[in-house]
């Protein structure tokens, strides 16, 4: 596990040493001020029958956030190494593919959480200043953050996926953002098409509707399916990455 | 402590290292020669297990590459060809890493850095950012990540290539001085610094091993590499078809400089007809301003072994 964790050390100093990573951050930092500030707007003008996080997770700004922050913080994983070439010094040292694949997942995974610690910040400082409850519950706002890890860990590992398959930071990126972008706004695809309610379809774009999982947790309800779904989900994207490393590594 | 049994390398329908075999006994330092295309940085990067086989096998120190590739890799040190290296680190930084990741444990990880370090005369570079550095510390780097866990082999693919005269001596020092302590497998380009510093010669031409010996034998056996010079005016007279009845020669090619005639002529390992053409041009009567005959080199060694049209 030494080697693992040598290389995710590695791997999680690398973003703090990108500049990119600084303007990344301070961009998502401010979108969701921006979508917080909006609910907090909203609660100014008439009463809300949802609570603050709740009517934040309603902005545009947020899903558009979200819908950025994983193809840039995953871009460089793979693609860079090959790009350089340090995938050679990297595979020559006795490190096995998994604890690679695995330590570039687990850094980005991590770091894209930490664009999500500003909402401690939003919701203790409404809780400290209005004396309202910013989540349904307690409860509700830690389900809404464990969902927003189980959605981050899903779409980070669709980056991952872009980046093993570009050798160009920017093909990545393209690739993980239009993947991503499918995923998180299929449960719209039904309003332009007269699908019936109860029709299969329907239910699987419900099954893999991201800003419903979210807005259901917020609400507190701990569903299994969704989280059966991210998990399951990860676990193919990274078992494809794996592949794609590996032919790409001895494709050289 | 490497042994190479008919491996293949294929892309596609493409050749490139096609059913080699070869060994390296603990301790020798060897040069691995051969054109650009060759195959060498292919059978290097098999060696590392950075590229699957085709077919064939390769082991080193008794750990399979393909099969039991982690142990194998554990007593590698690898500097591949353009060293590549993360600009973001400093080099301090960097051999850390590397050294952890290599499995130097936690308690000598000060010692094995700071030799690798005082080895490779990074100290002054230490807090350098990598991606700040020249092309000859880059190198150094390289090497210097190459050794930091005292791996029993190294593998060093072109490591002077892109130097300056000053770097490339730097550079062999160093590889000089591991000579003791390492069996080393080099790539390079400077055939005579593989005569000096090589204690065996695999030359690979073609994806195939066209000799394996040392310098010394190789310069001794090899058919055509003695090199005759006669800068000469010789009249109407034929004097290429004159030269090459020599006893020796194989072959000679006429430059033209004025008024004289410059006739390079290669030769039989043994054969040294210096003596025959000085008569010949006496009895002719040419002007001679010069008649050399050259030792042999690996260079000539080198062309003649991986030269397409011989």
């Amino acid at each position: 596990m030494r080697t693992f964790f040598t290389l995710l050390g590695r791997e999680m100093r690398g973003y703090f040493y990108s500049p990119i990573a600084y303007v990344v951050l301070f961009f998502v930092f401010a979108l969701n001020g921006v979508a917080f500030s909006e609910s907090m707007g909203a609660l100014n003008k008439e009463p809300q029958t949802v609570g603050v996080l709740l009517r934040s997770f309603g902005s545009l700004v947020f899903w558009f956030s979200l819908a950025l922050i994983y193809p840039i913080t995953t871009m460089r994983c793979f693609s860079e190494e090959f790009r350089s070439g340090t995938i050679e010094t990297l595979t020559t040292a006795p490190v096995k593919d998994w604890q690679i694949v695995g330590a570039k997942f687990f850094g980005a995974w991590f770091f894209s959480m930490l664009f999500w610690a500003p909402l401690f910040c939003y919701v203790g400082s409404f809780e400290k200043l209005t004396g309202q409850d910013p989540a349904h519950s307690v409860g509700a706002f830690w389900a809404a953050f464990g969902m927003l890890g189980l959605v981050s860990m899903f779409y980070t590992a669709i980056g991952c996926l872009g980046s093993v398959l570009c050798r160009e930071q920017i093909n990545a990126a393209a690739i993980s953002f239009s993947t991503t972008v499918l995923f998180l706004f299929s449960g719209i695809i039904p309003n332009y098409f007269t699908i019936p309610e109860t029709s299969a379809a329907v239910n699987l774009i419900s099954y893999i509707n991201t800003p419903d999982h979210i807005i259901r947790s917020a609400l507190g309800v701990v569903d299994t399916r969704p989280i059966v779904y991210y998990v399951s989900m990860t676990s193919l994207f990274l078992f494809v990455t794996y592949h794609v490393f590996q032919y790409r590594k001895w494709k050289a | 402590m490497i042994k190479v049994e008919n491996l293949t390398k294929k892309y596609g329908s493409f050749t490139a290292v096609n059913g080699i075999n070869f060994s390296v006994e603990k301790g020798e330092i060897v040069g691995f020669l051969g054109p650009n295309g060759a195959g060498k940085s292919t059978t290097m990067k098999m060696l590392t297990g950075y590229l699957p086989a085709s077919s064939g096998h390769a082991s080193i120190g008794g750990f399979d590459v393909f099969e039991q590739s982690i142990e194998a890799r554990r007593k590698i040190g690898y500097l591949p060809e353009n060293t590549p290296l993360y600009p973001d680190l400093r080099v301090g930084e960097y051999l850390r890493y590397r050294a952890k990741l290599k499995g130097v444990p936690g308690s000598k990880l000060r010692e094995k850095v700071g030799d690798a370090l005082e080895m490779c005369n990074l100290r002054d570079v230490e807090k350098k950012m990598i991606g700040a550095l020249s092309k000859g510390y880059r190198q150094r780097v390289g090497l210097a990540d190459a050794l930091v866990s005292e791996p029993e082999l190294l593998i060093l693919d072109e490591p002077t290539i892109g130097l300056d005269p000053n770097q490339i001596r730097s550079v062999r020092e160093l590889i000089k001085n591991l000579a003791h302590k390492h069996t080393v497998l080099i790539s390079t380009h400077i055939l005579p610094e593989v005569e000096v510093m090589c204690s065996r010669v695999v030359v690979i031409h073609k994806g195939t091993i066209r000799a394996s010996d040392t310098a010394e034998n190789l310069l001794k056996n090899h058919r055509a590499i003695g090199h005759m010079k006669i800068e000469a005016k010789v009249g109407a007279d034929n004097a290429v078809d004159m030269l090459m009845k020599l006893p020796g020669v194989k072959d000679v090619i006429v430059e033209k400089d004025g008024d004289w005639n410059i006739y390079q002529m290669r030769l039989d390992a043994t054969a040294d007809p210096a003596e025959e053409a000085a008569q010949l041009a006496a009895e002719r009567r040419w002007a001679v301003r010069e008649l050399t005959r050259r030792r042999a080199t690996l260079e000539d060694v080198f062309v003649e072994l991986t030269h397409s049209d011989l």
